[in-house]
Parts: C-alpha cells; structure tokens; sequence
C-alpha cells in the first residue's frame, strides 16, 4: 500500500536552505511555483490519496469543501484527532494560496511564511509521528525511526528555526 | 491621454456578473478588469471569467478578498478566476511579470475606472517592456523549473505536478512570443505559434499542451474521473522531458 513519501520534505529542505543563503526572506512574493505551495499541494495530494482515501489535487474551493467533510467523517468516527487538527488547518490554505499568489502583499507573504507554515510543518509532524506509531506498534518497531517521521520533524524545526 | 478600453459589467457572461458589481461596488476597489478568454470572446466549456480588482492599498486586499469569498460561495466553483491586487503590488507584478502586463495591454477591458486608478490605467494602456525586462522574466520563471522536474517528491500523484509544469512551460513560451513581439494569449494558438518558431520542439510542445486538462482539474474548472488522474510514471516522465527540452532552449535563447 502506498503511503506518504519522504522526499516531499525536499521541497522544505530546499528552501530553508534559500532562507538560510538570504535568496528568500519572508517577505517574499509567492508565486504558484513558490517552493511551499507546490509543499503543500503534493503533500495534501499524497495525503488525500494515501492516507484518506480520498484524492484531492490542487488547492482549491472543492478541495476545501472536500477537507471539511472528510474531517467531519473522521470526527464523527472518533478518528484521529492529530489528523482532524492537520485537516482544519489546510481547509484555509485551499481559499488563501488562490488568493496570496502574485498579490506581492507583504502582509500576505509574512503571514504565509511566518505563521501559517510553521504551525501547518509541527502539525504534519504531529499526526506522522501518532500515524507511524499506530503502525509500528504492531510491528514492534520505533516509529522515531521512520522516514517520514524524522523528514517531517527534521523538516519542521528547521523551518521554524530558519524563518525566525 | 491613452487609456485601457471600457465596457460595461452587464458586457459579462451573466455568470460573472455578481461578482463583478460586488466588487465595483466597494470603494476601496479602484479598478476591475476583465481579461483572458473572455475579453477575446473566446469562451468554451472550461473557460472562467478571468478578472483583475485592484484596491487602494494593501490593507483593502482581506475585506476585499472577503467579499469575493462570499459571493463567490453562491456562484458555481468555476465561473470566475480572480486577482486580488493593490495599485503597488500590480506596479510591482508588472516589474516581476511584464508578459502580464502586456496581456492586460493588449486584451483588458476595464469595468470600473475610478480617478485613483487613472495612472496605472495610462502606465498599463502604453505598457512597453524592454527584451531585457522580458528576458528577466524567462529567467527567473527558468529558476522555478527545478521544483517540478522530481517527481520522487511526487509519489505517484501527478496531476499537481503536470498541471503545473503545463502552466510554467505556457508562461515561458508567452514571455518569449512577447519578446519577440508576437501578441499571442490564447493558450492553443500560442503552443502552435512557438512550434511555429521552433520546429524541431512540436512534439514537446504538444505534450506540454496536452496536459491542460490536469491544469483545468487542479483549477476547478472540470473534473477528471478517478481513473484520469491515476497516471503513469511514464507520462509524468514525458512532461518533465518536454519542459526540459523548452527550458534548455530558452536557456540557449537568453546566452546568445
């Protein structure tokens, strides 16, 4: 069965790095091609697919109307929590992005970069670490071993670390 | 004095035509202004209503994006595409874009003109970018190459990942038609001009063109069945190669 792949993290890693060498500060632009907005829609098409058996590609009006009901499901279900709390923070994401990208508003990028990013990485980091966990419980193995978990909480404190 | 030609809201498809008043409506929207198919006349069953609003400042840009929400929430999801801009954040765009602002030169149709928008209107209506300025733009869009060329990252979702190499690879071929003087918008006609100019990368370009219903998927403009969008590795692998092949030869255009 597929799942979620660690190299999506890649996208993080690259631009922490661009962070870190100045070439992009908060304050920049985004653009549809911007290195955490293609993050976000392959992570939450990866996720969609994979994990909720529900495809969701592209961020969009139907992809928020899609977020809202699964999550709902999930809460009706006494599914996981830490995924109900990463879904509530993506059905924004799907009206924002549209409406942040090319706007050159440095209102929007901060809010972009500084405060919506942050939270939305510890939030993956949060359900990966509870989802592989569940998993690896059964195989009696460490879930802190598992390629998306470390990817996703290396990914998370070095992008807070990096933007701060 | 040059002005961006004007019409009427109700010149709109009746769809777009709420929304359109919503936003000439606020005072903080000092400009509107319809482009695309639409402004050539050219809709089809895909087709949006592509439309710019501009605001004073930047500080309008939330409640008005608020007010587009609203409305747009009791519209059908793919009637309109719209912009959000301030008067510096488009002086900036035109900077960073300047293909865009000769697409709103060349098709724009102003439905609201207030006294405030009246500068940028002459700066867009005599907008007269420089090869160089357009040659910036082919390079940087080039740079963004590298976030779609890896499609490890993508795990076998790929519909994301080709509607965006569809949308960067038809931004290249526009910067470089409007370098070179051509005025060409319409997204097919555009992919056939280039082949056009350069023979020996049809075949790319028709790969790159027939990903425009993944770009229209991940727009909201149609849906694609479950089964369209479990593609293969194989395709993902083509699209990559075709905007490679178009990359490696801007690259060559913007060294010589």
């Amino acid at each position: 069965m597929p799942e979620l792949s660690a190299d999506v993290f890649d996208y993080i890693f690259d631009y922490v790095k661009e962070l870190e060498e100045g070439k992009k500060t908060v304050y920049t632009s985004i653009t549809t091609n911007n290195g955490l907005v293609l993050f976000a829609e392959n992570f939450l098409a990866q996720l969609s697919a994979y994990h909720l058996d529900h495809p969701i590609d592209g961020l969009n009006e139907s992809a928020g109307q899609d977020l809202r009901r699964l999550r709902r499901e999930l809460e009706g279900s006494g599914g996981s929590v830490a995924l109900q709390r990463l879904l509530f923070h993506l059905e924004p994401l799907c009206s924002r992005v549209p409406e942040f990208v090319y706007s050159h508003a440095e209102s929007d990028s901060w809010a972009f970069h500084a405060e919506y990013m942050p939270e939305f990485l510890e939030l993956i980091a949060e359900w990966a670490t509870e989802h592989w966990q569940a998993v690896d419980d059964e195989e009696e193995e460490a879930a802190e071993d598992h390629p998306v978990v470390v990817a996703a909480q290396d990914a998370a404190f070095r992008y807070r670390e990096a933007v701060e | 004095m040059r002005y961006m030609k004007s019409r009427s809201i109700d010149w709109l498809p009746e769809s777009a035509q709420t929304t359109a008043h919503a936003l000439a409506g606020l005072d903080a929207v000092v400009g509107l202004i319809a482009f695309g198919s639409v402004a050539r006349s050219e809709t089809t069953q895909s087709s949006d209503v592509d439309l710019l609003a501009i605001c004073r400042e930047s500080d309008d840009l939330e409640p008005t994006r608020a007010v587009a929400r609203a409305v747009l929430s009791s519209q059908p999801v793919s009637a309109i595409s719209l912009e959000v801009h301030s008067i510096d954040g488009l002086e900036r765009e035109l900077l960073e874009r300047p293909s865009f602002g000769t697409h709103l030169r060349d098709e724009g149709v102003v439905l609201k003109r207030s006294a405030e928008f009246a500068r940028l209107d002459r700066t867009i209506s005599s907008f007269d970018p420089s090869p160089l300025d357009l040659a910036s733009e082919m390079a940087d869009r080039l740079n963004e190459m590298k976030g779609l060329t890896d499609p490890n990252r993508m795990n076998g979702r790929y519909v994301v990942g080709l509607a965006r190499i569809y949308s960067l690879a038809r931004a290249l071929v526009i910067a470089d038609l409007v370098r070179r003087g051509e005025r060409t918008y319409d997204w097919h006609e555009l992919f056939k001009r280039y082949a056009d100019i350069y023979p020996d990368l049809e075949g790319r370009l028709s790969v790159i063109e027939s990903l425009r219903p993944y770009y229209d998927h991940v727009h909201d403009r149609v849906q694609l069945s479950h089964d369209q969008r479990n593609i293969r590795s194989s395709v993902m692998d083509e699209a990559v190669d075709a905007l490679r092949a178009l990359g490696d030869r801007q690259m060559a255009v913007l060294n010589a």
